[in-house]
């Protein structure tokens, strides 16, 4: 078979669209340019979005590099593996973006087709991303 | 006044936890690794094969 059971998945994301999505970007400071004039400080961006209390998708851009896309069960070993609340986002002001402007970037990243490769290829965890893209697809 | 709202910025702001903080750094050296697309050929400029 190629696609779980049309039941099991419908289940998977009856279940998803229960939780709560929540979407963060916060700023990437490297190690030793904390004291560089903040002009000059070239930092990057850190994009996350939480499925529940567990990380679904997360983005890194940095200037003048490819940005970094990673998606929960795939990529696992280099995504945030603290739940949302240990990792304290939800109480840095700022830190909250909305969903639009998560998908914005997302997109614009070909995220899509990063996850879409992934569901395809049986790697990615069934999540509220993966559930909305197939929606989009059916 | 309203005093149901949260601490002036300054302490208060930036409290993720400091395991958030070291996976961050972490991701941040990630980077260092990533060749700079400034110093990649940009793909139109490359001749075509002889």
């Amino acid at each position: 078979l190629q696609n779980p059971a049309p039941a099991v998945a419908a289940q998977q994301q009856e279940i998803a669209m229960n939780r709560q999505q929540r979407y963060f970007r916060i700023p990437f400071i490297h190690p030793g340019d904390q004291y560089k004039d903040p002009q000059n400080k070239k930092k990057g961006w850190w994009y996350a979005h939480f499925d529940g209390p567990w990380i679904a998708r997360q983005m890194e851009l940095h200037p003048d590099k490819q940005p970094i896309l990673l998606v929960a069960g795939k990529d696992d070993m280099e995504m945030c593996e603290l739940s949302l609340e240990e990792t304290g986002l939800t109480t840095k002001r700022g830190a909250e973006i909305l969903p639009r402007q998560f998908e914005e970037i997302w997109e614009r990243c070909n995220g899509i087709m990063y996850l879409r490769n992934a569901i395809e290829s049986r790697q990615a965890r069934p999540t509220y991303a993966t559930a909305m893209l197939q929606n989009l697809l059916q | 006044a309203d005093t149901e709202t949260q601490p002036e910025a300054g302490d208060r702001e930036g409290l993720t936890s400091e395991e958030f903080d070291k996976f961050l750094e972490e991701r941040a050296k990630v980077a260092d690794h990533i060749p700079s697309t400034r110093s990649l050929p940009p793909v139109s400029s490359r001749p075509p094969p002889q």
